[in-house]
């Protein structure tokens, strides 16, 4: 698989919110404005990158009765340095990430990579894999943030879109808004893919494509 | 290697490896953290107080504190406090104070009030009514400020909080004197004070006996029920309980509290609530005998003070519980003490028996703040003269005192009108001279007239009898007096029942001043006849040792 693939991979087929339907927790809670979900997305990728190359590097040092105990670690590790980072240099993100962000530690997302890919792949493999799922994870938390934003406070990423006298839908930027909009991106995005996917079926074997059609 | 000590080792490896790597980052970021925390803080702090830097004081304060500074000098002072609103959260307030206690910016910190209602306490243009309160100001809605109409208790709370910080940075400044009023001092009786509380006045009565608080009642008040019970119920309890009056307030009713405080206190303001208690002026003080009482060292002490002619001139101790050996000399000294220096104020006390030395003098004043009946037969013989204030100027009198009696009461000036003043006069003189009391029916029409007649009455009561040159036999009689610098000794020589010479026969003071004194009073008491003289300004000390020393040449004469 090339590079530009495997990258693919983590913002399409598998994307960790919209696919694998993994992390919701700050999914739901920290979209209400885009660039807390540039933070949240990145603050995770930079998570998952470090953890993903220690478990591969590590994969045949740590024994297989110890490796969940030892990946947390590693991932409470990198989650730590990078909320004290954050702290200290991008503190404003760190107050609107506020819980979510040492919460980080228990989103499957990073167990789950570190388990299901790093810990079987080269060390190559899966700092790529860590950069797709990242920004298929950080994609889809600052369009679902800048969707609620420009509906529930009228700007995005800060900038006034509409007009500051307009009536907002304030709902967006409330807890029931983030399940809304979770669950229209996800529609649309399962009928984009199901149609993709009987094209591409349709490509590679007509006759099946025909038969379900 | 064993497959169970490798798990042990690799998972204690990656803890330590991790433990390791974290204490790095720890120890990189956290002043930076630390910076930008104080940074935000500073930042927040700036909203009230035009400065540059916040420190912390060194000493325990009952609020968060910060001393203001610009440019390394101290510009004033910010107080974080919580106020009780609508919300039980509570209203976190920050308020800036200048040097002189006087607010300089509110800012609302946080609070969870209802949006819409309670929330227009962060209006600036509200919160900027508060520039320039300073410890002056009552700060109560209404008065000097205004509360939000629909958001009274919010904004009440604010207006609370603010006054507090005001108070709060005034006594840290040591503006406001926050003395504890001494409950020993304060004779037994009832005293009443009103406080302002949430709703309005609140009204007490506080009793005293024995030099003890023992009830405190609410008498009026008009505090939301419910919310203030707590107050009103606890907060007289505590005080009886604890003997004082700056006690804890209660949680949820602070303002009934802190009214209930403030009536108490103004209640006793007489006694030093407000700052410490007035200095008994003994030389205003009226002929007679007193009796007080104060706590000694180990029950009260009660002393007799006899007051003649604006002097203590007698003190007996009448009871007492102290351990005689120790107590005896002790009241031995300040008693000898009290009637030499005539002061009350700057008194030592007796080493070794301090509480009963300070008991005495307690008792002395306590006695010298109640009230006498004024006995006009228990004068001593003498010429009498005194002023008053009439309706126009000084009324000035003078009487003779023989074997308890009063006699020859005349006028000896005054400045109001004839034809009302003589009237007032003609009745007022027989009656009291007939009464042999100043307790006689003003007349009427005059009564300013009538009034500056016995205010000269009292006046000369007080100074009790003058000298009376004229009955001082001829002779040169020689008396000495204490000068600035020391003793000073004068002759003074009578002839025909008059003063024809003063001479000063040694002084200690500095000659270009006491030269001025010498001249002036010799002068005038040469001129007058009198030792009713004003002494010379600028060489005050010589002024009044040679008056001492000339009054005790005369009365030695008259012995």
């Amino acid at each position: 698989m090339s590079i530009l693939q495997e990258l693919k991979r983590g913002i399409f087929a598998e994307n960790p919110t919209f696919r694998l339907m993994l992390g919701m927790c700050p999914t739901l809670a920290v979209t209400t404005l885009a660039v807390n979900g540039v933070g949240m997305g990145l603050a995770t990728t930079a998570v998952l990158l470090g953890s993903n190359l220690v478990v591969s590097a590590l994969k045949n040092v740590i024994p297989n009765q110890v490796r969940i105990p030892s990946f947390i670690v590693i991932i409470a590790t990198f989650v730590t340095v990078v909320s004290l980072l954050m702290e200290a240099f991008a503190y404003s993100l760190y107050e609107a990430l506020g819980i979510f962000l040492p919460l980080i530690v228990v989103n499957c997302i990073i167990l789950g990579r570190a388990e299901a890919y790093a810990s079987k792949h080269s060390l190559g493999k899966s700092a790529l894999d860590a950069l797709g799922i990242g920004l298929g994870f950080t994609l889809s938390l600052t369009v679902l943030g800048a969707i609620r934003e420009f509906l529930g406070a009228g700007t995005v990423f800060g900038l006034q879109v509409l007009s500051e006298s307009a009536d907002m839908a304030t709902i967006f930027s409330l807890p029931p808004g983030a399940f809304i909009t979770l669950g229209l991106m996800m529609a649309l995005i399962n009928g984009l893919t199901a149609r993709r996917g009987k094209r591409s079926v349709a490509r590679r074997n007509p006759a099946v494509a025909k038969r379900e059609g | 290697m064993n497959s169970s000590l490798k798990m042990v080792v690799v998972l204690g490896l990656i803890a330590f490896i991790s433990a390791g790597l974290l204490a790095g980052v720890n120890y990189w970021t956290a002043p930076i953290i630390e910076e930008n925390a104080q940074a935000r803080l500073n930042a927040t702090f700036s909203r009230v107080i035009d400065a540059d830097e916040f420190v912390e004081p060194e000493e325990e304060t009952e609020f968060f504190l910060r001393i203001a500074k610009k440019g390394g000098a101290v510009v004033g002072y910010v107080v974080r406090l919580t106020g009780q609103g609508y919300s039980s959260a509570g209203i976190d307030i920050l308020v800036g104070l200048n040097t002189e206690a006087e607010v300089q910016g509110v800012y609302i910190f946080s609070h969870s009030e209802t949006p819409g209602l309670g929330d227009r306490i962060t209006d600036p243009a509200w919160l900027s009514q508060f520039k320039g309160k300073g410890i002056d100001d009552p700060i109560a809605s209404g008065t000097d400020v205004d509360a939000i109409s629909g958001a009274t208790s919010s904004s009440t709370a604010v207006i609370g909080s603010v006054r507090r910080a005001v108070q709060f940075v005034g006594g840290y400044l040591g503006l406001i004197e926050e003395t504890e009023i001494d409950f020993a001092q304060i004779p037994d009786g009832t005293y009443t004070g009103t406080g302002r509380g949430f709703g309005g006045d609140v009204t007490v009565e506080v009793t005293f006996a024995n030099g003890e608080l023992t009830k405190v009642v609410i008498v009026s008040h008009n505090e939301t029920a419910g919310v203030s019970d707590p107050a009103i119920e606890a907060i007289p309890k505590a005080m009886v309980a604890e003997q004082k009056i700056q006690v804890d307030t209660v949680s949820g009713a602070t303002m009934t509290s802190e009214a209930i405080i403030a009536a108490v206190k103004d209640a006793l303001k007489e006694f030093g609530g407000a700052g410490p208690a007035e200095p008994i002026d003994i030389g205003s003080l009226l002929p007679g005998t007193y009796t007080g009482s104060a706590k000694g060292l180990k029950d009260d002490i009660t002393v007799e003070v006899t007051v003649s002619g604006g002097r203590i001139t007698k003190i007996v101790v009448l009871s007492h519980d102290d351990t005689p050996e120790y107590a005896e000399p002790a009241f031995a000294f300040m008693i000898d003490q009290i009637i030499e220096t005539q002061d009350l104020e700057e008194v030592d006390f007796y080493s070794g028996a301090t509480f009963s030395s300070e008991g005495l003098l307690n008792a002395v004043k306590n006695a010298l703040r109640s009230q006498v009946k004024l006995d006009i037969s228990g004068l001593p013989d003498g010429v009498y003269v005194g002023e008053g204030e009439g309706f126009h100027g000084i009324t000035r009198v003078s009487f003779r005192m023989v074997s308890g009696e009063l006699k020859d009461l005349e006028v000896l000036e005054h400045n109001d009108t004839p034809e009302y003043a003589n009237k007032a006069f003609a009745t007022l003189i027989p009656a009291i001279t007939e009464a042999q009391s100043l307790e006689v029916d003003l007349a009427s029409g005059a009564t300013f007239s009538s009034q500056g007649l016995l205010d000269a009455i009292m006046d000369a009561i007080k100074k009790g009898p003058v000298l009376d040159v004229s009955q001082v036999p001829d002779g040169v009689y020689s008396g000495t007096g204490e000068g600035l610098f020391g003793g000073l000794q004068v002759e003074v020589t009578v002839s025909g029942g008059k003063i024809t010479d003063i001479v000063v026969v040694d002084h200690q003071d500095t000659p270009e001043y006491a030269s001025l004194a010498i001249d002036g009073i010799t002068k005038a008491i040469l001129d007058t006849q009198s030792l009713d003289v004003d002494v010379v300004s600028g060489a005050t000390g010589t002024s009044r040792g040679l008056l001492e020393a000339i009054e005790a040449a005369l009365k030695s004469a008259v012995q």
